[in-house]
């Protein structure tokens, strides 16, 4: 399990993932959400593009040591306000 | 030294969650630190009360989550103690190897400590014609592991 920071921004350079817009995100896209003071504090990975009106993705997420779970990108128990896209170029 | 309703069941549950929902220890840190209730409990005891009440219950029985989550209330409550009070305790937590996270917790709660600056602004000078430059102090708090 990742949960250095820097671990997580470190596999992000190397493996080429660049940064889309919300409004573009597509299956497949990583979701970081990160605290106010920048620190990545949860991940998920986009299961849908986003829907229309709200333009809001839904990911698929492990809470910590709860479940698994498939939500509305805004709609879990962490920071919210700073959470950004990454697709894999290969 | 009594521990007993140290929190309330509503901040007990409240604190749950975030042991639950917690992804890194950093989210632990931020989220325990904030809490109103782990705030009071650094207002309402001392250092050492804080310490002892920390070391009974994470020596005791097995941690389930009720007394996991009071012994991250009181180790995030130390933390908001005076650093110089709590540096010995806390250069030594990481031996608490049943808490998840002790180690990355320890480093962030010391880095966190040490990044701490006390500035002494001295206002007592005297005006004159000559414009004089304030005395500004600053010391910073070293680490004397």
């Amino acid at each position: 399990m990742v949960y250095d920071p820097n671990e997580v921004w470190k596999i992000i350079k190397d493996d080429n993932y660049v940064q889309v817009e919300q409004i573009q995100a597509l299956p497949g896209d990583v979701a970081l959400y990160l605290s106010v003071e920048g620190d990545v504090e949860h991940s998920g990975i986009v299961i849908s593009e986003p829907e229309p009106h709200f333009y809001l993705p839904k990911i698929w997420s492990k809470w910590g040591k709860y479940y698994e779970a498939i939500h509305y990108v805004n709609d879990c128990p962490y920071e919210k306000s700073n959470i950004k896209y990454y697709r894999t170029m290969g | 030294m009594k521990m007993n309703n140290l929190l309330r069941d509503k901040d007990i549950d409240n604190l749950k969650e975030v042991v639950v929902f917690a992804n890194t220890p950093s989210y632990l840190y931020k989220n325990f630190r904030r809490n109103p209730a782990v705030i009071g409990l650094a207002e309402k005891y001392r250092t050492e009360e804080l310490i002892e009440f920390f070391e009974r219950l994470v020596q005791s029985e097995k941690l389930n989550m009720e007394t996991l989550t009071k012994t991250y209330a009181l180790l995030f409550a130390i933390s908001l103690k005076d650093y110089a009070e709590s540096r010995r305790f806390l250069n030594g937590v990481d031996r608490y190897k049943n808490l998840e996270w002790i180690k990355e917790i320890q480093e962030i709660i010391i880095d966190n400590a040490r990044a701490t600056t006390i500035k002494h602004i001295d206002l007592n000078h005297k005006t004159s014609a000559v414009p004089m430059p304030r005395k500004v102090e600053l010391r910073i708090i070293q680490d004397a592991r």
